[in-house]
């Protein structure tokens, strides 16, 4: 006869006297219950810890786009500053690391500027738009993935310069050349310009005269300037007496100064006597160039 | 209880409280290190975004502040600029302030106004270090700010340090001897 073998926990109590739930002398936990728990334990851990390392992973991937957007910036403000004429489109791109950080890590960046017209037709040949500079700032650097693998990620700043809407030049000459007699006026001072859009011209010019000689000019004896754009005289011609004005001040206004041309003005002068003896002492032209609406 | 439950149960206790501590170790201390990291970037941040703000429209630089044309790095920035930074009258003198920015004494990096009144920027127990720098060949109007800080605390043989650079344009002066 075969003696069936209880533990302590399986015996029923006797007398009517109950048992505590988890107590001892209660069922305990099967090995299926305890392995199933720690799995489900096991599962839930992996969770939680996949769960920190990806928010560890997303924390750094957002830190290297802040450096990277920040480094960006740095480098766009560094273009910024520079004027429209500094940035030749032939010049660029331009590229390089920036200085590592304590940690290694390293951030690239490359600018290019191309040159492009707003307004321009693009059906068309001509640029008849009003021309900017655009500036476009790369920053790449090296991402590790969830995965533990390494991604290029790049973050990409876009401005533009545009084209000056004023233009001003000045230029001056101190010399001792005379004034020529008659009809043929020799030039003073001349300033070449070349502007990429169509312009309107203030002009303005200043001219000190030294009068070394007065001997036989009269009260009436003058002085005639005249400026010129391309040899073709602008404006009026204006009389000065020689002997009551020794400086001679003019301003006058060109308009629709046609742009991508070389164009020179030139203040000139010459006298209506060929009395005295008068010498230029100094001379300044000005020019305000305006965009032609 | 069998010598098996026992084992069991204190194999069990160990992993739970091995658990508890990992999870302490990891979360709370992976918490306090980006808080304060947090907290450094934004204090940094502000810093540099009102230099780059404030610079913007100052009308003149002190003397002891201009960089030499061969590039140079200065740890203080002394200028004139606009006491309302969103009124911009460059015209106008009348209603500027100087305004200086440094590290002082007890480590915090300030923003001192004309009048003695001071903005603490970046806390000096960051222990804050900032450099103004010309480099040679730029615009004589732009520099690049850096600004770097480190935590308090060491969190696990790391201590979050925060630098940060932003390029700043003057639009009414030269920065540049």
């Amino acid at each position: 006869m075969c003696r069936k073998k209880t533990r302590l926990s399986d015996r029923k109590p006797t007398g009517g006297a109950s048992v505590p739930p988890f107590g001892f002398g209660s069922r305990g936990f099967s090995i299926l219950e305890v392995v199933i728990s720690l799995i489900l334990l096991g599962i839930g851990v992996m969770a939680v810890g996949q769960g920190y390392k990806a928010g560890r992973v997303f924390l750094r991937q957002s830190d290297n786009r802040s450096y990277a957007i920040g480094f960006a910036n740095q480098k766009m403000e560094e273009y910024l500053a520079k004027t429209y004429e500094d940035l030749k489109a032939e010049d660029f791109p331009k590229e390089d690391d920036f200085p590592p950080l304590e940690d290694k890590r390293i951030f690239h960046w490359k600018v290019s500027v191309e040159k492009l017209w707003e307004g321009d037709d693009p059906d068309t040949e001509q640029r008849e738009g009003i021309p900017y500079k655009l500036i476009t700032v790369k920053c790449s650097y090296q991402d590790r993935n969830m995965a533990g693998g390494v991604e290029n990620n790049e973050v990409c700043l876009i401005n533009i310069v545009s084209y000056p809407a004023i233009h001003t030049e000045m230029t001056s000459v101190i010399s001792q050349n005379d004034v020529p007699c008659g009809q043929t006026a020799s030039i003073i001072i001349t300033l070449p310009i070349e502007y990429e859009t169509d312009k309107n011209l203030m002009i303005v010019y200043n001219i000190t005269i030294r009068v070394l000689d007065a001997s036989g000019i009269g009260p009436l004896d003058t002085i005639f300037t005249e400026c010129t754009l391309d040899g073709n005289v602008k404006d009026i011609v204006t009389r000065t007496p020689i002997l009551m004005q020794p400086l001679i001040s003019n301003a006058l206004g060109v308009q629709n100064v046609q742009r991508d041309t070389p164009h020179t003005i030139a203040v000139r002068w010459y006298k209506d006597t060929a009395a005295g003896n008068i010498i230029l002492k100094e001379a300044n032209l000005v020019i305000l160039a305006t965009e032609r609406k | 209880m069998t010598l098996a439950e026992l084992i069991v149960v204190l194999a069990l206790i160990c992993v739970l409280l091995l658990s508890v501590y990992s999870v302490y170790l990891i979360f709370f201390t992976s918490i306090n290190y980006d808080t304060e990291r947090y907290s450094i970037s934004s204090q940094v941040s502000y810093a540099l975004s009102d230099m780059k703000i404030r610079c913007l429209s100052a009308s003149k630089i002190a003397d002891d502040s201009r960089f030499s044309s061969n590039g140079e790095s200065l740890e203080v920035l002394s200028f004139n600029g606009e006491s309302d930074i969103y009124s911009i009258t460059p015209d106008d003198l009348s209603d500027n302030k100087d305004y200086s920015y440094y590290a002082r004494e007890n480590g915090d990096l300030i923003l001192e106004e004309g009048g003695g009144k001071t903005e603490v920027l970046v806390e000096g127990k960051y222990k804050p270090e900032v450099s103004f720098q010309y480099k040679e060949g730029n615009e004589p109007n732009f520099i690049i700010v850096t600004i770097s800080a480190t935590g308090t605390r060491d969190f696990g043989n790391e201590t979050p340090k925060i630098k940060k650079t932003e390029g700043i344009r003057f639009w009414f002066t030269d920065v540049v001897r």
